[in-house]
């Protein structure tokens, strides 16, 4: 694996009717393969403007994104696609599931549009995988409204994984779960990103992004602070204390 | 993305939202079964009147007096206004592409027979009428050359005739009183049915054309002369055989006007499909713009389907949907909606036109083409009107697609 992500001079400003709103300023990142970055700041300092970027989603207005060494910037329409498809798994802040498919039809979406030729079988074993991965294999036939927002959100995260991509973004992905099941969740990211996967995520809190190996501070639109993690925290032995204070707390 | 998987998503899309998926098919069964059924009941129309002329006889050429050109300054030679047998021996001497010819003077008489009176046509033929016509005889025999020779009192009646005068018992043998001569029937004719012009073919007499002229008429003029081409290939060189042959015994000099019409049935036939054609198109047209309106129903609904359904456009994207995914699964929903459609228009249409010939007087014919038509026009309705909301949807951009609530 030898994906490279790198931002240079990056500008995205919106417009509201006159009103400039520039929600990405100068903003300059490169992040190797195999790294984990969080991403923090406050609310409105660019997030999800920089991730939509990162994932192939929008587009920045000055500046450039290289891929693996590709400008993103002028590439056609269906290479943006395939990239979605098959480089790039992303974790919405909102999580974006359809709300008439079940959680088995929600994760094999990226599935459905590979090119590869993968079979209707297959599709729906990796699928049913995924799902168990992040604890929901007894939920596969719930719609999104029978879920609880944690499950759901475990369902965005098991869809960005099912088609293996190089590329983990997720957006607050613990955002709706109790410490516990963010744990897990970050249990789960660790033991990817051992094996090799990229991993970009925002969180808001500061314990969490401890889990990462390097954080990236966003304040108004540019990048305060970029540092890596020297306090790491993890997720599997934070998770056998846990266990073992529950027990001391039953008994 | 894989076509039949395209296609299951379409049909999922359509399934989820029965009621609104019924109401646009709706438009479209409306359109597809009244385009069939118009076009079928206007054929049926069409087939009934050729079936009508059909029943005048094949290859019939009929020949009357007066010109065929009605505004005409006529010659002053005498007056040939008028057909004798003269003009039947003439035309009959010197054809070779006739096959028979007849004479034809029609008088309604009282006639007495089997106790009963009855007012009817009585027709002076040859004894090839019955072939020129397509007559058959379904008891007895038909006159012949001899009976014509010889004045004979002889008569062949019609089925219904018959069944006036004589009821149910066999006429053959009996006697008729025409004009106080007496008659014997010596046959009776198959039933035919309804002629073109409303009145019965059935209700008739017929008698030997010299029998006629001496006996009955008393003068020597005929009204018709009724003759058949030997085949329908040569049916114009035989109007046009007649034509020369009656010019010239008519002494008609070259530049002036016929003083009589040759029509032969095709000409007949084709006057009157042609105006039966154009009320066939005029109810396929009327009943297309319907199918149209159904279009734009498809139309209509698609569009709020895709504004619907922005978001759910944005995650496919976001997934990695190309342009062309998207247009090809909502262009797959508006035709499956459009040919579901036109498959229950098709049935309904069928269903229609079984009713119609069954409970109503109504002919209309089931006619395959324009099935095949109509379903390719449903379908052509669904990629046509499906096409702009489609491509509006394939042409979002996946971030405004997902923000959109
Ligand atoms: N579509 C848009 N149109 C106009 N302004 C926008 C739009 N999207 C975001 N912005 C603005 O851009 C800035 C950055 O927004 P962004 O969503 O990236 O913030 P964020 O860091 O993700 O915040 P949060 O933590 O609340 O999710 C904000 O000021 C926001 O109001
Ligand atoms: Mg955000």
């Amino acid at each position: 694996m030898n994906n490279t992500i790198n931002i240079n001079n990056l500008d995205k400003t919106y417009f509201i009717g006159d009103i400039k709103i520039p929600a990405l300023r100068n903003i300059n990142l490169s992040i190797e393969s195999g790294e984990f970055v969080a991403i923090m700041g406050y609310s409105g300092s660019g997030k999800s403007t920089l991730m939509n970027i990162i994932g192939c989603l929008d587009k920045p207005d000055k500046g450039n994104y290289l891929l693996d060494g590709s400008d993103t910037t002028n590439m056609k329409k269906n290479e943006y696609a395939k990239i979605r498809n098959e480089k790039i798994g992303f974790v919405f802040q909102g999580f974006n599931l359809l709300p008439k498919a079940n959680a088995v039809e929600n994760v094999e979406l990226p599935l459905l549009y590979n090119r590869s030729g993968i079979t209707s079988e297959n599709i729906r074993k990796k699928s049913v995988a995924a799902l168990e991965r992040v604890g929901l294999g007894d939920r596969l036939d719930h719609t999104p409204v029978q879920l609880s927002g944690g499950q759901q959100q475990r369902v965005a995260i098991a869809r960005a994984l099912v088609n293996s991509p190089a590329i983990l973004l997720a957006d607050e992905p613990t955002g709706n779960l109790d410490s516990k099941t963010t744990i897990d969740v970050f249990q789960l990211f660790q033991e990817l990103n051992e094996q090799g996967l990229t991993i970009i995520l925002v969180t808001h809190e500061r314990d969490f992004a401890r889990y990462s190996k390097r954080i990236v501070e966003l304040r108004d639109g540019r990048i305060m602070k970029d540092k890596l993690v020297t306090d790491r925290r993890y997720a599997k032995s934070d998770l056998l204390l846990l266990d073992k204070n529950n027990e001391e707390n039953d008994l | 993305m894989k076509f039949s998987r395209l296609l299951k998503v379409a049909f999922i899309s359509i399934i989820r939202v029965k009621l609104r998926s019924l109401l646009t098919t709706l438009g479209i069964i409306i359109g597809t079964a009244s385009v069939i059924i118009m076009v079928g009941v206007g054929q049926g129309a069409q087939s009934n009147i050729e079936k009508q002329i059909q029943s005048l006889g094949s290859n019939l050429i009929i020949i009357a007096p007066g010109s065929s050109k009605s505004g005409g300054v006529r010659g002053g030679h005498g007056s040939f206004n008028r057909f004798t047998m003269t003009d039947v021996e003439n035309i009959q001497e010197q054809s070779i592409n006739l096959g028979a010819i007849s004479p034809v003077l029609a008088r309604f008489f009282q006639v007495i027979g089997g106790g009963n009176n009855w007012n009817t046509q009585v027709f002076g033929v040859s004894e090839q009428y019955p072939l020129i016509r397509e007559w058959k005889v379904e008891t007895g025999n038909f006159f012949g050359e001899r009976e014509i020779a010889g004045r004979a009192k002889v008569a062949v009646l019609g089925k219904e005739t018959a069944e006036e005068l004589f009821g149910n018992s066999n006429p053959v043998g009996e006697q008729i009183r025409i004009k106080n001569i007496p008659f014997k029937i010596i046959g009776v004719l198959e039933e035919k049915g309804q002629s073109m012009t409303g009145r019965s073919n059935d209700d008739l007499i017929l008698i030997p054309i010299s029998s006629m002229l001496y006996r009955l008429s008393g003068s020597r003029y005929i009204s018709f002369i009724f003759a058949s081409a030997k085949s329908v290939e040569n049916i114009d060189q035989a109007q046009n055989e007649v034509i020369k042959i009656m010019r010239k015994s008519h002494n008609i000099n070259p530049g002036q006007d016929d003083d009589f019409m040759v029509q032969n049935q095709t000409e007949i036939t084709e006057a009157a499909t042609e105006t039966s054609q154009v009320m066939t198109l005029l109810l396929g047209a009327v009943a297309g713009v319907s199918l149209l309106v159904g279009g734009i129903g498809i139309m209509n609904i698609m569009y709020v389907s895709v504004t619907e359904r922005t978001r759910e456009i944005g995650i496919r994207l976001s997934v990695g949907a190309r342009e062309q995914d998207i247009l090809l699964q909502f262009l797959l929903e508006a035709m499956t909606l459009s040919i579901i459609g036109g498959v229950f228009g098709i049935l309904f249409s069928i269903l229609t036109i079984y009713l119609l010939n069954e409970f109503s007087n109504l002919t209309a014919v089931i006619n395959p083409l324009i099935i095949i038509i109509a379903v390719l026009f449903s379908a052509f309705v669904g990629i046509f009107f499906g096409f702009y909301p489609a491509k509006k949807a394939a042409e979002l951009d996946p971030i405004i697609a997902l923000r959109h609530e």
